[in-house]
């Protein structure tokens, strides 16, 4: 029943991808020559050395120690309310689980209209949520709920919730469905082949890309306290518009660890799971 | 359960795999269905456990018709209805206890499956008079993936005989292990069958097993039924005929 793709020659890929680079520099109107310049080479260096030494000062320190666990809040109340995002839309935005799938066990031409209307709602719904940046969302939620850290937790939460529903749905949608019939072979209902025959073959994904997501999410809420959304962002902008370099040079710092921590706390975590 | 079926059709995408099929096993008889790859030996199963509807024709499961029915009474008939694959189609993550339950979930209440699935498994007496019937009660708490093929489907059967059918429906349940773990394991389903007076239909791939473990052969070709015969009156001839000239025997 498979339909046979065609596969494209390999070299055909790499001219097309080589053109694409060729025309995107044209079109961008990069001059490459201006970075790699002795005068920008001069300026970077320049840059670099006035940022050192680091302001260690206790007062500032406490600050910005703050400000991180502050983003570090922010990133998890984000990702968690992206999950409950996520599970409220995947059901709808699966095939297979959504009004009249085979799951339900209805076959009618009724129902699999129906059904297909309501996958795509939810999936465009979860795209919507996906291709707004946190960016934007976080300057709309400062809008709707004023400066600080909750602005910045909606943004997250709406566009990783979308990332997550697609992610989910994609990874519910395509596990072996062996074990799925054979579950539905002995008169289980939705909900125990849903338990039996699909999660547990999608659990380990699913929280590996939650977890991933997360590591991205503390980079993301570092950035968005530029445009006020609060945590250590917030921290660095007023450092940089300042000139206080010293003290750009702890945040990087302070930044670094973090994200370190978090990143090999996850990788930790995934192969725990996997 | 007595298993008739009367003049069956189903087709794929325009495609006819099943062309008036019908044929009528009795209540504790055991029959192994035979044919060529396509002949439409998996699809007969699969319309026999409701898991597919047929286009045409009509199916009787212990005298009562089982199609055209709703959702809810087609899973009610399910549960009476155990299915072995080739492929075994346990979750590799579950512990051995958890997928032999799972044949239970037909008769399950959703709260019932999930306080075994979280909390602790139920019914473990149950579960080791399968295992230890499938001669593997010593692994029922091991994670399923750690053993081997063969074992894995000595748990697939485990599970159907614990779902406790009065029809067990096995597809090629032996094609992906050597012959002698299949041939143990057949003795198995032949023996709950004969034991139990349950009605049995393997699809085979391996004649010897089929000649040698069955009373009746069926034998599909091009989704019609080519010979249907008592194991005594299958003669080489016939088997030649059905398989062609490139069939290499069992």
């Amino acid at each position: 029943m498979d339909i046979e793709r065609k596969c494209p020659p390999a070299l055909t890929v790499i001219v097309i991808l080589f053109l694409i680079t060729v025309l995107s520099i044209k079109g961008l109107d990069l001059d490459l020559s201006l970075l790699f310049s002795t005068d920008a080479l001069k300026q970077i260096l320049s840059y670099f050395y006035d940022l050192y030494p680091p302001d260690l000062s206790g007062g500032f320190l406490r600050e910005a120690l703050i400000a991180s666990v502050e983003t570090l809040a922010i990133s998890i109340m984000g990702t968690f309310f992206a999950i409950i995002i996520a599970i409220a839309f995947t059901p709808f935005a699966i095939r297979t689980m959504s009004v009249g799938g085979w799951l339900s066990g209805e076959q009618s031409t009724k129902s699999s209209l129906l059904r297909s209307f309501i996958v795509f709602i939810s999936r465009i719904v979860l795209n919507v949520l996906r291709s707004i940046p946190e960016l934007i969302w976080a300057i709309i939620f400062i809008l709707v709920v004023g400066l600080g850290p909750f602005a910045g937790v909606l943004a997250l939460a709406l566009h990783t919730g979308g990332v997550l529903g697609k992610l989910y749905a994609d990874v519910l949608e395509n596990v072996d469905p062996g074990p799925v019939e054979s579950i539905a072979s002995t008169g289980a209902g939705r909900m125990k082949i849903f338990f039996y025959g699909i999660l547990p073959q999608a659990l380990p994904q699913c929280l590996s890309y939650t977890l991933y997501r997360w590591e991205m999410n503390i980079r993301g809420a570092a950035i968005l306290g530029f445009v006020g959304a609060g945590g250590i962002g917030l921290l660095f902008y007023k450092s940089i518009s300042l000139f206080h370099s010293d003290r750009v040079l702890t945040l990087i710092i302070i930044v670094f660890i973090m994200v370190n921590l978090v990143d090999n706390l996850s990788l930790f975590l995934r192969k725990k799971l996997l | 359960m007595e298993v008739s079926v009367n003049n069956l059709q189903k087709g794929f995408g325009g495609e006819a795999v099943i062309k008036a099929v019908s044929l009528t096993v009795k209540e504790g008889e055991r029959v192994a269905v035979i044919g060529p790859n396509g002949s439409g030996k998996t699809t007969l199963l699969r319309l026999l456990n409701l898991m597919i509807f047929p286009d045409q024709g009509s199916i009787e499961l212990a005298g009562k018709k089982v199609t055209g029915l709703g959702v809810r009474e087609a899973r009610t008939v399910r549960r009476g209805i155990a299915t072995v694959y080739q492929s075994h189609n346990l979750i590799p993550r579950f512990k051995v206890i958890n997928n032999v339950l799972s044949g239970k979930l037909g008769s399950w209440s959703t709260s019932k499956a999930l306080f075994s699935l979280l909390i602790k498994p139920l019914e473990e007496v149950g579960v080791r008079e399968v295992l230890e019937m499938t001669g593997i009660e010593d692994k029922i708490y091991w994670r399923t993936d750690r053993l081997s093929g063969g074992q894995q489907q000595r748990v697939a059967i485990a599970r159907a005989l614990f779902q406790d059918p009065n029809l067990l429906l096995a597809d090629e349940p032996f094609a992906s292990l050597d012959p002698r773990s299949g041939e143990k394991l057949i003795e198995i389903l032949v023996g709950w069958s004969k034991q139990k007076n349950k009605t049995l239909i393997v699809t085979l791939h391996h004649l010897e097993f089929a000649l040698a473990n069955f009373p009746r052969i069926i034998a599909l070709k091009n989704g019609t039924i080519f010979f249907d015969l008592p194991t005594g009156q299958v003669t080489p001839e016939r088997l030649q005929q059905l398989y062609g000239d490139d069939h290499q025997g069992a």
